[in-house]
């Protein structure tokens, strides 16, 4: 098997695979820089096979006071997940599609992003009925990147155990031209050991069609630095590989599945051909940016 | 004939619950009440609240993920720094919303619930502040008392409930 290995070997992953025309799984090695638990994993894999939850969801709360209107649902096993509306037909924001498609080639490429499935039946009317649902943050137990640095949480220890996904990070969102970035997009597992600590990243209803307006647009986000995060090439190029291993009917497939009132056609079609493209000149835009990325 | 009446002053009281969860992503998790905070806002009056808990039992600390207990152990201590964080950084009648957006984690400091409330407007200044700050008080020692009821029959983790387990923050 050719490719970079991680020497560290813990962002490799051993993946049961099917393919259509055996009835026998093979494995196959692929580089991971998740670090969820095994429930996680375990929702990830499910809501990856599906556009949408068929489950019935009760509101039972909202998250913090801001403009999102974010709500916290529940189902009938007890499952809590954050709903946020998908679609903001007023300024042509198809936030939903976009957390839908970003988790899902999240969770295909090993970057670390809670799972999303999509909602159609939540509370309002019309297209205020639609709703993408997070896991929440992921892990059992989390803090936000930018609390935990005000209160003193994080040392130089986490900060480089974390370097590695976050470098994978920066490159996903090159990849998708996720712009909306900040600390309080980052959670970190606070259960885990700080030597191999757990980080995830939310939020990416503004990225693709929000920024890409014809089918090779070139948009590049910044680059972003996590504060005191310190570099770290080889997770680039790990990383590269990662989304460059998604193929091209793969992103069509998760794009596909989006219904219309979720994404419309040209957006879809703006999508799938700037994921595909953008891909191929990925590491040419880390060689320009080398170790500013993250 | 002439009717002349002292309108009241209309403002805002808000609440907040601040509790530690256990388990974010399930119906089943423990919850652990922390404290409560309250803000008033009326037209030239203003104050903030702050009630917590002093300590935690060692069934409760036991459910905490190590990185955070070690900040935890004594609630207001660390929600202080909080109080603190909001009275200097946010717009009078913002705090709880801030803090609310700000700790949405295991963390949490709750959607607040705000209600209209009205100091009679013959009051001096002096008499506006202190009128202002009992009922500030008297709300947010209600609702702490409230929320620690309801989770009272929690086995798991019976609250302290020691008055001399409570200290709180005022400022106006």
């Amino acid at each position: 098997m050719g490719g970079i290995v991680d020497p560290s070997s813990r962002h490799l992953m051993l993946v049961l695979q099917v393919d259509s025309q055996s009835q026998f799984p093979t494995s196959v090695l692929r580089v991971t820089f998740r670090r969820f638990p095994p429930n996680t994993e375990q929702l990830a894999r499910v809501w990856r096979g599906q556009a949408f939850s068929e489950h019935r969801w009760l509101v039972v709360g909202s998250v913090g006071a801001g403009e999102s209107e974010s709500l916290i649902v529940q189902d009938d096993a007890g499952l809590r997940a954050v709903a946020k509306p998908a679609v903001d037909p007023t300024h042509g924001y198809f936030r939903g599609a976009h957390e839908k498609i970003a988790a899902d080639l999240a969770y295909d490429a090993g970057i670390p992003v809670p799972p999303v499935v999509l909602w159609r039946n939540g509370p309002g009317t019309g297209s205020s009925k639609l709703y993408s649902l997070s896991y929440w943050g992921g892990f059992t137990q989390f803090e936000y990147w930018n609390v935990a640095a005000d209160h003193g949480l994080l040392n130089e220890q986490i900060c480089s155990s974390v370097a590695r996904a976050v470098a994978a990070i920066g490159l996903f969102h090159l990849w998708i031209s996720a712009h909306d970035r900040k600390p309080e997009h980052f959670l970190i597992d606070v259960q885990a050991d700080p030597r191999q600590m757990g980080i995830a990243v939310v939020d990416h209803a503004f990225s693709m069609s929000s920024y890409w307006k014809r089918a090779d647009d070139r948009d590049w986000p910044a680059p972003f630095r996590l504060e005191g995060v310190p570099d770290d090439p080889l997770g680039c190029e790990m990383a590269i590989q990662a989304i460059n291993a998604c193929k091209d009917a793969t992103i069509h497939e998760i794009c596909a599945r989006i219904p219309l009132e979720f994404l419309p056609d040209d957006r879809r079609d703006i999508i799938v051909s700037n994921l595909a493209g953008r891909k191929l000149e990925i590491p040419q835009r880390f060689s320009n940016a080398r170790g500013a990325i993250a | 004939m002439t009717n002349i009446a002292a309108l009241p002053t209309p403002g805002r009281l808000g609440l907040a619950r601040i509790a530690f969860h256990a388990n974010v992503g399930s119906k089943f998790e423990a919850l652990i009440p922390l404290g409560v905070i309250a803000e008033i806002h009326l037209s030239d009056v203003y104050g903030l609240g702050l009630i917590a808990r002093t300590s935690l039992t060692s069934e409760e600390e036991s459910v905490i993920a190590p990185l955070l207990l070690e900040k935890l152990r004594s609630p207001f201590d660390f929600l202080n720094g909080d109080f603190e964080w909001a009275w200097n950084n946010s717009q009078p009648g913002c705090c709880l919303i801030e803090l609310a957006n700000r700790h949405k984690g295991s963390l949490r400091f709750g959607t607040p619930v705000s209600k209209p409330t009205a100091l009679r407007r013959s009051h001096n200044d002096g008499e506006a502040m202190e009128a202002a700050r009992r009922r500030l008080l008297e709300a947010r020692d209600k609702e702490f008392w409230a929320f620690l009821r309801e989770h009272e029959d929690d086995r798991r983790f019976p609250p302290n409930r020691g008055l001399d387990d409570f200290q709180y923050a005022e400022a106006a």
